[in-house]
């Protein structure tokens, strides 16, 4: 059983720049330099898919009603979307993001999140993985991606925006804090303008303000995102890199209203091993790794995990494992808990892959 | 628009759209179907830009026009349709009311012409298949096309069309199924790597006709009746799949094809998962199936077989081997064996398929 939390991530955020309307200047060379829409047509219904950096110039963004693009941009070059051109690109690039690990969650054609903790051709870090992975691409397709890298998906995303178009942002863990405090909160993930507003009446304007606050506060004017948000500000996010394929670990957890005394979590790991038990039968998956999540009041995450030689028979199984991890986590008796998870991993399945022969 | 249609003729062309709309998609109108009235035609259209399919239905026209509508719900509402006939009007670019009976729905759409643009496949040559022997190759091979998006090459099937002959291909690197007949109307020297989403769509193409296949710079195009299939050309070298298939593996067996399919999804019962493999022991006269379970137990079962070779073991999964033993419709199958970790290679004995075979790695068990 390893006595450690959970290692630390290595998340990169690759954002392909400007990518529909680049991949229409790299086609068309005539169109380089000049101010690219793509558009379905100028029309008053129609919204603007991709705008290239001159076009930006104008105030062009993506998103924008068609016809307010032509009124900032009346010089502007308008083209129809070609997706399957795109898409053929972005596979190209998918390709190129499979060589270097295989844990690659694509948000849409033009962005992914990595998850490059083991890289597969031993590049010895992150920014390293990074910044070849930005040569390939422009290498092999001609355009220019930004990236991020981070301990988390939040940061990376955050990061790849940092130096868009065309760069490279690394923050590394001891950075985290000291870059999030000047951070204004609306280039947090799901803080738009009315939150915005809601929380500058608050006095709150950046993410180390936000940090700061009461939580009680914000759930009370903002619901169940106010505590997230904490956490967003805080720069904790364990969402895992989703590949497109089976899952790797099926897990249940649950922020508790107020902080929980260690002895009052029995009956809460219960009712989360049964979740996370049905949630692996409902897939048919038959897991050997049973981990244990804690956070603590001070927003301290460990996790333990056991490995059983064969797989629990039921979720009381699990909950009785989640249980005596517990009580090994060595944490003071009065340390009091936010949030709880039980995962199962380590499916059957999966560890046949290795005893399969290949044919090539 | 405006057309009334023969519901349950519309039916059999809207239900295999179904199969081609994409399910989780960044691009919304590519959930759609685009619908439209030319002539006395309903013209349909979907596509995932990977692989679309077109066909066309005949109806009483009242006025021509176009629009994309949400698949899904487009396909319940006429399947639940109580009706024989269905009307649809198009009331405005985004809106489209479909009325049968007294009820009437009236749902939103998109402008046409935000639909993609369907690939025109411009080919010098076409190749005319019996859709009947195209649909019996694919399944003779489809269960062997990988579903790993990181072995892009082999997410398809090698079709290769020959002088007289068609030889289809899949592997997805554990196990390699090859299929070889005589096709008189094929011709040339051809070979292209088709997606599996094209193969299973082709699957569905109903009918005995004539299956009409036409190559472009980086398109196929089927077309069957009305319908057409149209998919990209899968890019990417195919391994060199003659240089993995044994030729001198010396232990053969021959044994009872449904006898030995079933024993083996018996005795993958106990094994209580999918990917743990079952192990093979062969005998002289007798095969035995069998496998253990650490949790749950161990199961074995013999079946007599023609084998006159010095006893061997090999572990294989269940799963493979039956997929392959389904495939096949001979009485009797048989295996080539030359040790416990070499490849498995199975074909049926006689049978209508002038080549057909399938390699299995072994499993360490």
């Amino acid at each position: 059983m390893p006595p450690a939390s959970a290692p630390l991530r290595k998340i990169v955020h690759v954002d392909m720049d400007a990518f529909y309307a680049s991949v229409e200047q790299r086609d068309r060379p005539e169109l380089k330099g000049r101010p690219v829409v793509v558009a379905w047509s100028p029309e008053p219904r129609s919204v603007v898919c991709a705008a290239s950096y001159e076009a930006r110039a104008f105030g062009v963004r993506s998103a924008m009603p068609a016809t307010r693009a032509a009124r900032l941009c009346p010089g502007a070059v308008w083209l129809r979307p070609d997706f399957a051109r795109y898409k053929e690109v972005s596979r190209q690039v998918r390709q190129i993001f499979l060589r270097h690990t295989e844990l690659v969650e694509p948000l849409s054609l033009d962005e992914a999140y990595l998850d490059v903790t083991v890289e597969r051709t031993g590049l010895p870090s992150a920014t390293e993985t990074a910044r070849v992975i930005r040569a390939e691409i422009r290498a092999e397709t001609g355009l220019t991606a930004s990236a991020g890298v981070a301990p988390n998906k939040l940061l990376a995303k955050i990061a790849s925006d940092w130096k868009k178009p065309d760069g490279l942002f690394v923050i590394r863990p001891h950075q985290v804090e000291a870059f999030l405090a000047p951070l204004p909160v609306g280039k947090l993930p799901g803080v738009g303008r009315a939150t915005e507003r809601l929380l500058a009446e608050l006095g709150i304007a950046t993410a180390g303000e936000l940090r700061r606050a009461d939580p009680r506060l914000l759930e009370r004017r903002l619901g169940r995102f106010g505590p997230r948000l904490v956490e967003l500000a805080a720069g904790i996010d364990e969402r895992p890199v989703l590949p497109d394929r089976p899952t790797r670990s099926i897990s249940a957890e649950r922020t508790f209203d107020e902080d929980l005394p260690a002895p009052a979590l029995g009956p809460e790991i219960e009712r989360l091993a049964r979740r996370a038990w049905e949630g692996a039968e409902r897939r048919r998956r038959i897991a050997r790794t049973v981990t244990l999540k804690l956070r603590t009041a001070d927003f301290r995450t460990l996790t333990r995990r056991r490995t059983l030689p064969h797989p629990p028979r039921d979720a009381a199984e699990v909950a009785g494992l989640a249980a005596a991890l517990l009580a090994a986590s060595g944490l003071p008796a009065e340390a009091r808990f936010r949030l709880a998870g039980v995962g199962l991993s380590g499916f059957a399945d999966e560890a046949g892959d290795d005893l399969q022969g290949r044919l090539f | 628009m405006e057309i009334r249609l023969k519901r349950s003729e519309f039916l059999t062309e809207l239900a295999p759209m179904q199969g081609i709309v994409e399910r989780r998609t960044t691009i919304p109108v590519l959930s759609h179907l685009l619908l439209s009235v030319r002539g006395d035609r309903l013209h349909l259209a979907a596509t995932d830009l990977d692989v679309s399919l077109t066909s066309w239905v005949s109806g009483e026209v009242g006025r021509e026009g176009a629009i994309a509508v949400q698949a899904k719900k487009f396909l319940e509402i006429v399947r639940a349709a109580s009706a024989e006939e269905v009307l649809l009007t198009q009331e405005e670019e985004r809106g489209l009311a479909i009325s049968f009976g007294t009820a009437r729905f009236r749902i939103h759409g998109l402008p046409a012409s935000d639909f993609p643009t369907l690939p025109n496949v411009e080919a010098r040559a076409e190749v005319s298949l019996p859709l009947g022997r195209f649909r019996r190759f694919v399944s003779k091979v489809l269960f062997a096309v990988s579903s790993e998006e990181s072995r892009f090459q082999l997410s398809g099937a090698l079709v290769h069309l020959k002088e007289g002959a068609v030889e289809m291909v899949a592997t997805d690197g554990h196990r390699l199924a090859l299929i070889e007949g005589a096709v008189a109307e094929a011709k040339g020297d051809d070979s292209v790597l088709v997606p599996r989403k094209a193969l299973q769509e082709l699957l569905r193409f109903e009918g005995e006709e004539q299956l009409v296949f036409r190559r472009g710079e980086h398109h196929l195009s089927f077309v069957a009746g009305r319908r057409e299939l149209v998919c990209r050309i899968l890019e990417g070298t195919f391994p060199d799949y003659e240089r993995v298939i044994a030729k001198q593996n010396d232990k053969k067996v021959l044994v009872d094809r449904r006898g030995l399919g079933e024993m083996v999804q018996r005795i993958a019962l106990i094994t209580g998962d999918r990917a743990r493999g079952v192990r093979l022991s062969f005998a002289p006269g007798e095969i035995t199936v069998s496998a253990a379970n650490p949790d749950l137990g161990e199961a074995s079962e013999s079946l007599a077989c023609e084998y006159e070779g010095e006893a061997i073991r090999i572990g294989l999964n269940p799963d493979y081997l039956g997929q392959f033993l389904a495939a096949v419709e001979t009485e009797k199958v048989l295996f080539e064996l030359k040790d416990e970790n070499s490849q498995c290679l199975g074909s049926p004995l006689g049978g209508e398929d002038g080549r057909y075979l399938c390699v299995i790695m072994p499993m360490r068990i």
